[in-house]
């Protein structure tokens, strides 16, 4: 135990002995801590829909609608009462080209084109192909209620508004804390760099081959640098978990808990990057897919329409998934019991793989 | 084989792969004898110093040093002994007294004298500066002192002069001597057959991971090498040289016969090295 302790009191002094190193941590939580506080912590709830209408006079009088714009809007406003007046907004085209246009520029959710000139109204729902599923449901429901409002009856067009996932109606979060996890998670993601260099350097440098020869075992030199790592890890998360307001009466021990399990998966992994990395410059090489991969779970959090079961096979999922419960939808620690079982399991994996493959590497 | 060994190997073998690094070879160390392990750089030194230290368990063999196994009781030996490898395998950005004190607290040792030991192996004992900033000479007396740090019964060290100024290289040997008269056993590899004269009891010549001879060294130029006398004088206005081999009967009255003829410009005698024999035994150069 006393050859564990001197190793990561020696690790911790080699750390914040390297300037670079300490300036390189402390901006990023700050720089981190700014870009959450500088962000709006509103939504803005309104769907932009694009409208055009062909209607010639004898029609607007048939339908009640011979006050033209004003008209259709007031109606639509009765229809949907105080909440559509706040979440959708109209924009009008003055052609059917226009309409088509600003949808494919994306100036709107999606664009609605009423013809009331022939015999049959004929309604068109334009939505972009990049649209993700959610607005188009909501763009059909609304124009479905829409129709129903101007004309007086249902249109024979197959409108169906389905949900997906839970319905956030009224309770949508602001991009900044969504953020927040993702920034979280980032941190962690960050340091498979530093805690990989501190295995990198002592092989590079034969300091482990040193360290070996004196009655320092393997395990005790994993273990070391296990605890220093994690030690690093959990206290930057931590860290930044006050600098974005993710520590309240609540939540803070839920937080604790994930941030340490999060930051002992992160030294599992860096174990293995830093066993098979040669130098640091190798190191960044080998750790970038994994980097970008750990990184999309929160990404995802970001726009959800990238959601895909694949995302189950990534380890940071399961960090990020109660987080973002916890953090934004009061969600409890205990109703994450199986993601935090899956994360001891990957740290577990990355821990004897990162050990095997350092046996292997110092031998 | 001395049953009163420091260190015993038998029949140790590694291989790395189809590479035959060491080849069944066997030898041992009494206690405060310096034993210069000699060969080529591929010839198997370090694997078998890797494998003296409990870095590498040997594929075939054994090793006991103070009577223990390597393999068994690995911690307990490495208590006992100290290292000093060929490459600088320090904390460059730490101080030398840094350095020390780290290695020391592995050993539990909680009073080290730094300043001592750093005097001890000619480093300055007041620098606080990173190790960075030395010379490579201050870095391989600093790894050497660090190899002190547990007062070790076993030393194993590793080309602990290779590369260096002439002022270092005697500051080590130095210390080499000094640990041997304490009583300390010395396994010393090197390619420099001047110093492995100079310093070893016995050597172990190793080529292509066999041993090709083990004797201290008096006992291999006896065994192997020729002594010769070299004259040069004057003949006729001429410098002749001449090689008059010792052994043979016939030189004194050779040597008796131009001393007394001709003006005699120089003689000496000749040697064979350590390395001349080496290239005799294994037909090929140290380095």
């Amino acid at each position: 135990m006393n050859r564990i302790i001197s190793i990561v009191k020696k690790d911790l002094a080699q750390v914040f002995r390297n300037r670079f190193v300490v300036v390189i941590s402390l901006m990023v939580i700050v720089v981190f801590a700014i870009i959450y506080n500088f962000l709006p912590s509103d939504v803005n709830e309104t769907i932009e829909l694009g409208f055009y209408l062909e209607i010639d006079e004898a029609m607007a009088e048939e339908y009640g609608l011979s006050g033209g714009r004003d008209e259709i809007k007031e109606r639509f406003e009765e229809a949907g009462g105080e909440e559509a007046q706040e979440g959708i907004g109209l924009v009008w085209a003055d052609t059917l080209e226009n309409l088509e246009r600003m949808v494919e520029d994306e100036e709107v959710s999606a664009g609605i084109s009423l013809d009331l000139s022939g015999q049959e109204p004929d309604l068109v729902l334009f939505v972009s192909s990049k649209a993700p599923d959610e607005i188009i449901d909501a763009s059909e429901a609304i124009t479905s209620e829409l129709g129903y409002a101007l004309i007086g009856y249902e249109l024979p067009a197959d409108f169906e508004a389905t949900v997906i996932g839970p319905d956030m109606v009224g309770q949508q979060v602001p991009m900044r804390d969504r953020l927040r996890v993702m920034l979280l998670a980032f941190i962690f993601i960050l340091e498979l760099y530093g805690l990989g260099n501190l295995l990198v350097e002592e092989i590079q440098h034969k300091t482990a081959e040193a360290l070996l020869v004196t009655p320092v075992t393997l395990q005790d030199f994993i273990s070391a640098k296990a605890v220093t790592g994690i030690v690093i890890a959990f206290t930057q998360g931590l860290l930044l978990a006050f600098l974005i307001q993710a520590m309240s009466v609540d939540t803070w021990l839920a937080i604790v808990v994930l941030l340490l399990l999060g930051a002992a998966m992160t030294v599992g992994l860096a174990f293995i990057i830093g066993a098979v990395s040669r130098d640091f410059m190798s190191m960044v090489m080998i750790s970038f897919i994994p980097f970008v991969i750990l990184l999309i779970p929160s990404l995802v959090l970001l726009d959800p329409s990238l959601s895909s079961p694949i995302l189950k096979a990534i380890p940071t999922y399961y960090l990020v998934v109660p987080l973002n419960g916890i953090l934004n939808y009061q969600m409890a620690l205990s109703d994450y019991l199986a993601y935090l079982l899956y994360l001891v399991l990957f740290t577990a994996v990355f821990f004897v793989l990162g050990f095997a493959i350092l046996r292997r590497r110092l031998a | 084989m001395d049953p009163e060994a420091t260190l015993k190997a038998e029949n140790l073998l590694y291989s790395y792969g189809d590479i035959l690094a060491v080849d069944h070879i066997s030898f041992h160390i009494g206690q405060g004898e310096i034993l210069g392990f000699l060969g080529p750089n591929g010839a198997g030194k370090t694997t078998t110093l890797k494998m003296l230290v409990g870095l590498l368990v040997p594929q075939e063999g054994t090793v006991a040093i103070l009577g223990k196994d390597i393999v068994k009781d690995k911690g307990e030996i490495q208590a006992q002994i100290g290292a000093c490898f060929e490459e600088k395998s320090l904390y460059e950005d730490m101080s030398a007294a840094a350095n020390l004190r780290f290695f020391a607290s592995l050993f539990g040792i909680k009073d080290l004298d730094t300043a001592g030991l750093l005097r001890r192996v000619g480093l300055p004992d007041d620098r606080k500066d990173r190790v960075a900033n030395y010379s490579k000479g201050m870095k391989q007396r600093l790894m050497v002192a660090r190899a002190l740090v547990n007062q070790p019964k076993v030393l194993f060290l590793d080309e602990p002069t290779d590369g260096l100024d002439p002022v270092s290289s005697e500051a080590i040997r130095s210390v080499i001597m000094e640990e041997k008269a304490d009583g300390a056993t010395v396994f010393l590899t090197t390619h420099d057959m001047m110093e492995a004269d100079k310093l070893s009891d016995r050597v172990v010549f190793l080529s292509d991971g066999n041993i090709a001879a083990c004797d201290s060294p008096d006992n291999l130029k006896h065994q192997y090498g020729k002594r010769i006398l070299k004259m040069r004088y004057h003949k006729d206005g001429e410098l002749i040289e001449e090689e008059l081999p010792l052994e043979d009967r016939q030189a004194g009255r050779r040597i008796q016969e131009i001393l007394a003829d001709y003006d005699v410009l120089d003689m000496h005698t000749e040697e064979a090295t350590l390395e001349d024999i080496f290239i005799q035994l294994t037909g090929k150069k140290l380095e």
